[in-house]
Formats: structure tokens, sequence, C-alpha cells
């Protein structure tokens, strides 16, 4: 009894134990039969087969690489530094597997519906290891000692978003991973006719797999992904109109006369795919204006437009003291410009 | 006594058939014929790696003088191979049966039942351990042959 519940456990924990690889690379099948008969009614002895059946399992090479944070085009800003990807290699191999890894810049290839239009910089690679610490960031190729079989490995991606990025621009890069022998040499499938008895390589990756540039059964996998940037784009349109004279008084019929108050309007539109912040306007008035008479300053944001109108004070919020000069060039500080909007600012000023 | 003794020889040596068996495997193949056509083709199992399906063939050999009956192959599928359904055949007529449970016990795939329980379901064929042909003769200086199909975990 106890015997069988050994046996048992045997066959469970194999089960358990089934790898996804396969059969593990050099393990000898032998197939063997037994034959029982008679003879003019007489049982013979059995007999088994004379020659078993036998092959060594040959390695298989097998791997994937997918991109696995899950968002295809990040997010990203001009200038930004360390942009990271992640992705992930599987060893499928039926047995354990050394690689390299490389990341590149694409150039055209489209990716998810997306045209690469821009490139990235300064590609580096981190990876995994099997203590669970990351390797620091460098440039590729970067090799992985061995990965057991089925194990998978977490590696990321860094980039450098290049500054004269505007709203829209794509980049996309691609992650290759490489199968190297011992001596890092890429692994290459077992020449000539098989030997039963011997244990060769076969290349079996990426079976059915014709996207991202891949070729089957060359040794090499690659995912991609990609960056795409989002940008405020602004204009700034200045205009003006007089709110009031010394004759007419706060009226639409005000002149531009000495002593006449005059309201500026800066018209900052944004017609990029997010807000913009910390937006500072600086303006030097001109000569014939009194610097120390400015006043008024006031934020109407997220318009469809903006419009001067004389004998009309400007609309909006009254700016906060502290982010505004008020002198003979003005500075209006903080200011922030809604996406696909028409943000107004206002001011107003004596004529000397 | 002696002449007793042998009578009986003689009596055994008429009986024993000489019914030899041999197993061999092979694995499917794409050539290009002549013509250019992809040709299909087994051919001696060599390049086996996970997932490649091996053509196991036990072949009968009586070289005997008189016919073998009543003859039973029993085929354990080889560890890390699983049994492809339906794929177990034979020369000639025989019965196939299946066991589940290490050659004790054969039934038709029908009756072939694993687990307890909730979990008991109809054994899937790649669940089987076992294969038996039961051939009723075998003809002297015949040769007959069993086969199954089983693939690489």
């Amino acid at each position: 009894m106890k015997k069988i519940l050994s046996m048992a456990a045997i066959l469970a924990l194999s089960s358990m134990s089934a790898m996804a690889a396969g059969t593990e690379s050099g393990t000898v099948v032998s197939n063997s039969a037994s034959l029982s008969y008679s003879v003019g009614g007489a049982t013979q002895p059995t007999v088994n087969t004379t020659e078993a059946a036998t092959f060594v399992v040959d390695k298989k090479i097998d791997f994937s690489v997918v991109h696995a944070d899950g968002t295809k085009h990040l997010i990203t800003t001009p200038g930004a530094t360390e942009v990271e990807r992640t992705f992930t290699l599987e060893n499928t191999t039926n047995e354990i597997q050394r690689f390299t890894i490389n990341g590149t810049n694409l150039t055209g290839d489209t990716y998810d519906s997306k045209v690469d239009n821009s490139d990235v910089s300064d590609i580096k690679i981190s990876f995994e290891q099997a203590d669970g610490t990351w390797t620091a960031f460098a440039s590729g190729p970067v090799t992985i000692p061995d990965v057991g079989i089925d194990g998978t490995v977490n590696i990321k991606v860094q980039s450098t978003i290049p500054n004269t990025n505007v709203d829209g621009n794509i980049m996309n890069i691609q992650l290759e991973a490489t199968a190297i022998d011992a001596n890092g040499d890429a692994e290459v499938a077992t020449a000539g006719e098989d030997n039963k008895d011997l244990k060769d390589t076969v290349l079996g990756e990426g079976a059915n797999i014709t996207e991202f540039g891949n070729t089957q059964f060359d040794g090499k996998y690659s995912a991609w992904a990609g960056y795409i940037i989002n940008s405020p784009v602004l204009s700034l349109t200045k205009s003006s109109c007089v709110y009031e004279d010394l004759v007419s008084g706060v009226s639409a019929n005000a002149k531009r006369i000495p002593g006449a108050t005059i309201t500026y309007l800066f018209d900052i539109e944004n017609t990029g795919s997010i807000d913009a912040s910390d937006i500072n306007i600086t303006d030097a008035l001109p000569a014939e204006l009194d610097g120390t008479s400015v006043a008024v300053i006031k934020m109407n944001d997220a318009q469809d437009s903006c419009t001067c109108t004389g004998g009309v004070a400007g609309a909006g919020t009254l700016v906060d003291a502290a982010n505004y000069e008020a002198a003979q060039t003005v500075k209006i500080n903080s200011l922030t410009a809604q996406k696909a909007k028409h943000n107004c600012v206002t001011l107003q000023v004596k004529i000397k | 006594m002696k002449k007793f003794v042998m009578a009986s020889a003689l009596l055994l040596t008429m009986v024993q058939a000489n019914v030899m068996i041999n197993s061999a495997s092979f694995q499917e193949q794409t050539k290009v014929s002549p013509s250019g056509e992809k040709v299909k083709e087994w051919v001696k199992a060599s390049k086996v790696v996970p997932g490649t399906m091996i053509r196991y063939v036990n072949t009968l050999d009586n070289s005997g003088d008189k016919p073998a009956t009543k003859l039973v192959v029993n085929n354990p599928v080889p560890e890390n191979m699983e049994y492809v359904a339906n794929s177990a055949s034979c020369q000639g007529s025989c019965v196939i049966s299946y066991s589940v449970d290490g050659g004790k016990t054969y039934k038709q795939p029908e009756e072939l039942f694993l687990g307890v329980g909730e979990d008991k379901h109809l054994a899937k064929a790649s669940e089987y351990t076992d294969i038996r042909w039961v051939v009723d003769s075998l003809g002297a200086t015949s040769q007959s042959s069993v086969e199954y199909k089983a693939r690489l975990k």
C-alpha cells in the first residue's frame, strides 16, 4: 500500500512539473513491447522486443519576447529622459538557454497603426536577475546568462526623447533577443542528417509569428513598443482696445489720447493635445505708456475665442499679485492654457 | 522413461513457433519530389523535438513452421510521449484496447475513466499508459505489424 502511494505521489509530481518547453533535450525515449502467444493451444513464453525503438530528444531553441507594460504607445514629452518600456523574454527551449538582447530605434516602421516619424536616442537596457535585483542600465547588446526551461526574464528599455519633437510625433523601438551558445556565438541549427543517438540543435522559435519584423526559425525574436509625443502647441496674439479716456469716460467711443486707459489682450491659443502650465508672458511696453499704471491683470481661460472690446473691462479673474510685475516691462507668470482653447489675459495701462 | 523424455522434447520442438517482435520509430518528413511537389513520408525518427509525432511500428515475425494464435502485444507508451487518439491500428484484424493504470487493466476508450468524485472524467487519449493489440493468428513464416502514434511532450 505504501508503495502504491509513493508511486501515485511521483506521478502527481511529474504531472505538476510538465513544462511548456516539453521534454528536456538529451532525454532518451525508448519504445518496447511484449508479446505473448500460443502455438497449437500451448502458451509460449512471453517475448520482448529484440531491439527497442530509441531516439535522443534534440534541442529545440524556442523563445519569445513580448512587450509587457500594456500600453503600445507611451505618452511622453519632448526632452524626457530614461523613459521606460518593459518587455518579457520567455525561454521555451527544452534546455537552459543563454541570450543577448538589444534595443534599437526603428525608422519608418508602423506599429499599432502608428507610423514612426521620429527617433529616440540613448537606448539602454536592464534585466531582472534571478535574485530579483536589476542590472545597471547599459547599451546593448546585453547578455542574459542561463535562462531556465520555461523561465521568464523581465526587461526594461530606457530611451531619451529628443526635445526637438513636436506634438503627435511617433517613435517606435525594438527589443530583439538572440539565442547564443556558451561561447557567446549565435546558435545555429545542426547541419546535415540528424543522428538519432545524438542531441542536435533545431531552431524552432517564432513559429507562426510574422509581425515585428520576425523571421521564423532564425534564433532571434523581436517585440516592439512605441512612444507618442503629447505636448501643447501655443500661439500668442496681442491686441488692444480703449477702456476709457478723460473725455468720454468708460466708453466704446473712448479714444487713444494722453491719459486714456488701454486694455491689452493676450490671446494664448493651445492647439496641442495637452494642457500647458507655468506659462510666463513678458511684454516690454512702449515708452509712450506708463508702466507704473499697469493694473487689473485678469485671466479668462478655456474660452472659444478672445475679444478685446472698447469700454468693457477684461473678463475673468484677477491674477494673484505674486504672479506679476507691473512695470515698464510687464511680467505675468504661472499662467495655464487648456488644450484646444483660447486663454485670454488682459491688463490695463495708461497712455502718458 | 527415456522414450517419454525424447517424445516430450520432440513435442516441444514441434510446437515451438518462433515469433519475434521488433519495434521501430518513424517521423513524418516533407520532401520535394523530382516534379517539385511536396511529399510527406515516414522516415526513421531522428530529429525529434517536443511536439514531434512519432509513429511506432511493432513488427511480428513468425519464423516457425506453425501458426501462432492468440497473440497479445502490450506496448507501454514511453515516458514523455502522449498517445495520439485513434492512431492505433494493425495489419488485418485485431482488437485494440487501452490502459490508464500502467497495464493492469485494458478497456475500450469509452470505458476508461480517471479521477474520483467530481474529478472523475473519461480518460483522454493523451492519458493512456498502455496499448494492447489482440491478434487471432499469425501464420507460419509470416509477418504482421501493429502500430500507433504518439507525440513527444
